[in-house]
């Protein structure tokens, strides 16, 4: 299992190096040229060869990339803000916990919702609860996170004035945001669990653990749930990656002060180090993910661990002979 | 046109479906005749009917320029729709052409081609796009291409799988031994033996387009105003939410009610192509 661990973090490791290459490369064909943007329009040709010479940029773009990551890796330097000359890893990191704790609050709310209204709709198929959750499910995945978010800034904020519509002075401004990036996650964890459990369903070892008398909880908890998690957690990962995506419009909507507004922000003021080093960060925030997914699928199944194990002992056989 | 028939008959079995599709269809027909159906123009500005509430007049009132917002919802569905559209199926080829191939040469080329896709799969969609949104600049040419291209990665891997099982098949090797060149085996025989999970993809790919596209133009990364992209309208509108609401929910409903159809139908769509429903 540890082998297991270490081999995936490794993998990680050229996937994130070319994740830095693309986003150094997707941002430096961006029109304009930094030079200007940093020592304003007017500033003289002199001026201008002279920030060129300081940021590095005349040099190629493959070796720019070389000494970014080489910052990155040896001090922890995300390069420097063109619009306010200071470091771009501090303010990241102050932005960054916002943002944490918006997706994994969100995450935590899709998993238990999700996946609990999930089991109940395949536990009691077509039933008036079942046919509710499906529409409700339904409506949730097609309706668009920021129209979910303006919605809700309306009726709660506006209208019934019980909670906050934008700042960050406590707990309570942190519902809305949260409902918000939930609500169609939620809605997509009901839908896979469901069809998930339900596709379990007819397996015959149910029927044995039926047969053999053990109780309908125990049947749907033990039986059915834990052999139905494979597709239930891939769900889970890749709604993450939709939760720091939306992080971005609804840190947009709420006025929250976490990395995605952050970006936005350094978009709008052509601050491509700033936008470099979030994108970079939410990114990390999705491999990391990806990575707990994948060793979950290890926890939850033992065939998948199984198989690792094997491909070990084919390679020991393989050497050997 | 028998396997057609039978495709419609599947489709039409659950009510839902058949209710979304026709409502689909009938959004479709309004957004393609707006030029009869809406009232006022897209862009035709009253100063003296600003912010009407919705009436037999202005069915989902007037904005902050006093246009009609029904109307501008009929030409922004045009072109959510258009671009909707056209992105699906770009990403769906593209994806498929790239999937395929890497497939069916196999070996360091796939290997390479799934490592570079890796890197891209290695964000979350959303902000590929718009990472590349921002570089490229507003516009809805511009926006279409940033969907796309975040899009391409996910569709070259739902490609690869069915091919890999394909390609060993005997037909491909029948091909192979009758001189057929390698563009004719993947575009003759592979491509068409997994038409059904592409079409699959495309239809549920349309509404996620759809989607990507509003928040790119919600977010002021996409189609800019005064054009009447959905996504635009709500950005513009949130100002005025909290006195004049039907500037954000008209649209947004607009926008619910299609990605709603879409989204079943899509749904019937894979339903009556599984092999594995098949009576």
């Amino acid at each position: 299992m540890t082998k297991f661990i270490v081999k995936r973090v490794l993998t990680m490791i050229p996937v994130l190096l070319g994740v830095s290459l693309l986003v150094f490369v997707i941002l430096s064909l961006a029109p304009g040229d930094p030079a200007v943007i940093i020592a304003g329009d007017y500033a003289e040709e002199s001026i201008l060869e002279q920030t060129r010479e300081d940021l590095g940029l005349n040099q190629p773009l493959l070796v720019q990339w070389f000494n970014y990551v080489k910052d990155i890796v040896t001090k922890g330097d995300f390069g420097v803000s063109w619009r306010t000359g200071k470091g771009v890893t501090a303010e990241i990191l102050d932005r960054f916990p916002t943002t944490l704790l918006v997706a994994l609050l969100g995450a935590f709310f899709t998993a238990v919702l999700g996946i609990g209204t999930g089991i109940i709709s395949a536990v009691r198929q077509y039933s008036i609860w079942d046919n509710l959750a499906t529409v409700i499910g339904m409506v949730g995945v097609s309706m668009p996170n920021f129209f979910t978010g303006l919605l809700l800034v309306f009726v709660f904020a506006q209208r019934l004035k019980i909670l906050p519509a934008s700042g960050n002075e406590g707990w309570e401004y942190y519902v809305l945001p949260i409902i918000t990036i939930a609500f169609s996650s939620c809605a997509s964890q009901m839908r896979m669990t469901r069809s998930s459990m339900l596709e379990v369903m007819r397996q015959d070892y149910i029927r044995t653990a039926r047969a053999k008398g053990q109780s309908e909880r125990k049947v749907v908890l033990h039986h059915q749930l834990k052999n139905a998690m494979i597709p239930i957690i891939t769900v889970i990962g890749q709604q993450f990656g939709i939760l720091l995506g939306g992080s971005m419009i609804v840190e947009q909507i709420f006025s929250l002060p976490g990395v995605g507004k952050l970006m936005m922000d350094s978009i709008n003021y052509r601050d491509y180090p700033m936008v470099r080093a979030s994108l970079l960060l939410l990114a990390f925030g999705f491999c990391v993910v990806n990575l707990l997914v994948d060793i979950a699928y290890a926890v939850v199944d033992p065939r998948i661990r199984s198989q690792f194990a094997k491909s070990k002992k084919k390679k020991a056989k393989e050497e050997a002979a | 046109m028998t396997g057609f028939k039978d495709f419609f008959r599947r489709l039409c079995k659950n009510r839902l479906t058949v209710v979304c599709l026709i409502l689909f269809v009938l959004i479709v027909l309004a957004v393609i005749f707006a030029d009869f159906i809406a009232p006022y123009g897209w862009d035709d500005q009253n100063i003296r009917d600003r912010y009407l509430a919705p009436s037999a007049e202005h069915l989902c009132g007037t904005d902050n320029y006093g246009r009609d917002i029904f109307s501008r919802i009929l030409y922004g569905g045009r072109m959510s729709l258009e671009i909707g559209l056209i992105s699906a199926v770009v990403t769906t080829v593209i994806g498929a052409v790239i999937g395929a191939t890497s497939a069916y040469f196999g070996g360091k080329f796939d290997n390479v081609v799934m490592r570079v896709l890796d890197v891209f799969m290695a964000m979350p969609p959303i902000l590929l796009a718009i990472a590349i949104a921002a570089t490229l600049g507003t516009g809805m040419l511009n926006t279409m291409l940033a969907v796309i291209i975040a899009g391409i990665p996910m569709k070259a891997r739902v490609a690869r799988g069915p091919v890999l099982a394909l390609r060993n098949q005997e037909f491909v090797e029948a091909a192979t031994a009758s001189n057929s060149s390698t563009a004719k085996i993947i575009f003759k025989h592979i491509i068409p033996n997994i038409m059904a999970p592409l079409i699959v993809q495309t239809t549920l790919s349309i509404s996620s387009s759809i989607v990507s596209v509003a928040g790119l133009s919600f977010l002021g990364l996409g189609v800019q105003p005064p054009e009447p992209e959905w996504g635009a309208m709500l950005s513009a509108g949130r100002s005025y939410l909290r006195d004049y609401p039907w500037m954000v929910i008209a649209p947004g409903i607009a926008m619910l009610l299609t990605l709603f159809s879409l989204n079943i139908v899509g749904d019937g769509v894979r339903d009556a192509l599984d092999p594995k429903l098949r009576d």
